[in-house]
């Protein structure tokens, strides 16, 4: 490897944001870097393609927008860096992504071990034929130009057996930040965006809860070579909760009005701050929901969060009678973030190092990733096997991770269902032990 | 963004990019020394090599690492480590156990 240039000095991009310029050179002066020389000492900012002008050193190129191969820092010195990946596209579009996972899909097939990839709900991109259109999703009446809605036995795709209507996300494949989000619980609501450029994703369903909202994590990513593909995740990230108290889209009567809005689905930080409390956590929050959650639920409706104060209601005091001290194994919860995260980079890397211009080395380039992530109840191991329901225990033989009621006892008749159908795949997949 | 999301998210994307800068830009860049191959492995193939290289590198960089936690992909990416978990040497088990957990 070669040695930086010394003193090291840094440039911004014109696109970093005049509010966002004071912060990052601040940061930048106290870890040692000075502005490059030519260029405004206070907001050294000049447009990318003026970067690699002659007489214009720098060490470190700060940009907001991705850098092209026509852009590439080669004639900028040794040692020097882009805070961008040529080819980073290959992660950050929704499209790439998904071509680059049923690629790996493809390639890992039958393989022993092979992962599920269960990281990313299943998504197929647009447009799709009205036939499969309708398998995935609910059909309607009134769709006279479009084949019937699938009968209650058409599997879904996948392989997963019919069941109740599920919603489906649609979005564009490049945009980011919740723009031209959808929430379709028809195909009549989807049909308008069944064009190029948007992408059908099943809806995460049920999601995990805190203070009756949706929330994701927030973790951050950073890639500084392709071959061999070196990433890291820092310790620190923090949890965001949608505006409005969640409502399922689906209920056993059919679709709910009012379940589409915008501030019950999206989390990210195109909705503002409308909700009146914080809605920013740090990490620890989020360990400590699931060391607490851990509290048989409530059975009124929609009773999938906890009671916000468990003595105050009836409800509550029967799960307060049936709670005991329960801890989520919250080790397990960090490996699986980290494992997901793993597979995201192995996922893209080969077609980044691939796609990336013999110019261009990597050497050049390093990436920090915000990447977001959604807790479906159901995923969230624990380390206890009792029925979070019921409070029942499973037999013996029963997988750890599961902790669904197999009683016929339990009150809620749809959530025993649903353990039991999971129940019995995981018997045929472990039997004969 | 109001000031109590500034109160928690500030001070973190300071912390979170002083640790990228010191990772990814103004570390020194003292070149990788190839580790010692363990007994017998005189004849290993260069992604033997390679993966040797790399715990190398991981265990040298976890001193200095500030907030980041190395992310290595698992062996299902990479057939060839298949071969490398059978050596009874149980090098490629303390490979793995540093790089997968």
């Amino acid at each position: 490897m070669l040695a930086p240039p010394e003193p090291r000095t840094f440039l911004l991009s014109a696109d970093v944001t005049k509010t966002l310029r004071p912060f990052l050179v601040r940061v930048f002066r106290s870890e040692g870097l000075q502005p490059a020389p030519g260029a405004d000492a206070e907001e050294p900012a000049v447009p990318v393609v003026r970067a690699r002008q002659p007489g214009l050193s720098w060490s470190l190129l700060w940009t907001v927008a991705n850098v092209r191969a026509g852009q590439a820092p080669a004639g900028a010195g040794a040692g020097a860096k882009v805070n961008h990946f040529i080819t980073s596209f290959h992660l950050t579009h929704k499209a790439r992504l998904l071509q680059n996972l049923e690629r790996q899909r493809k390639r890992l097939a039958g393989a022993p071990g092979a992962p599920a990839f269960e990281w990313m709900p299943r998504a197929w991109l647009l447009p799709l034929s009205p036939d499969r259109l309708a398998v995935l999703l609910p059909g309607a009446d009134g769709a006279d130009a479009l084949p019937p809605p699938p009968t209650p036995t058409t599997p879904r795709a996948g392989g997963e057996p019919a069941g109740p209507p599920l919603a489906m996300v649609l979005k564009p494949t490049a945009a980011s930040r919740g723009d031209g989000f959808h929430l379709a619980t028809t195909w009549e609501e989807a049909l308008p965006f069944n064009r190029a450029g948007y992408m059908l994703q099943r809806y995460v369903h049920p999601p995990d809860l805190i203070e009756r909202r949706k929330y994701h994590v927030r973790l951050y990513l950073l890639l500084t070579a392709l071959d061999p593909p070196r990433a890291y995740v820092h310790r620190e990230g923090y949890i965001k909760l949608a505006m409005q108290p969640y409502v399922p889209a689906f209920t056993a009567d059919g679709p709910v009005s009012d379940a589409t809005a915008y501030g019950v689905h999206v989390t990210n930080h195109r909705q503002g701050n409308v909700y009146e409390a914080d809605p920013y956590h740090p990490l620890d929050r989020l360990w400590a929901h699931f060391a607490e959650r851990c509290v048989p639920m409530s059975r009124g409706a929609g009773g999938r969060e906890l009671p916000a104060a468990a003595s105050d209601t009836a409800a509550g005091g029967a799960a307060l009678s049936l709670a005991r001290p329960r801890g989520a194994d919250v080790t397990a919860i960090q490996r699986s973030l980290h494992r997901a995260l793993a597979q995201l980079v192995a996922v893209a890397v080969d077609s980044m190092r691939e796609d990336s211009p013999p110019t261009f080395t990597e050497d050049h380039s390093f990436e920090l990733f915000g990447v977001r992530r959604r807790a479906r109840r159901a995923r969230v191991p624990q380390t206890a096997t009792d029925c979070t329901h019921c409070a029942r225990s499973p037999p013996a033989s029963m997988p750890a991770r599961w902790t669904c009621c197999l009683t016929r006892r339990c009150g809620r008749r749809s959530w025993r269902r649903t353990c039991r159908r999971r129940w019995t795949r995981a018997r045929a997949r472990s039997w004969p032990p | 963004m109001d000031t109590s999301a500034s109160a928690l998210l500030a001070p973190m994307k300071e912390r979170v990019l002083r640790d990228t800068l010191r990772l990814a830009v103004t570390r020194p860049n003292v070149p990788a020394a190839l580790p010692e191959l363990p007994p017998g492995g005189e004849a290993c193939t260069f992604e033997q090599a390679r993966w040797f290289w790399i715990e190398s590198e991981a265990r040298r960089e976890l001193a200095n690492l500030g907030g980041y936690l190395p992310l290595m992909p698992s062996a299902e990416f990479w057939p060839h480590v298949q071969p490398l978990l059978a050596d009874p040497s149980g090098y490629a088990a303390r490979l793995h156990a540093l790089l997968f957990t």
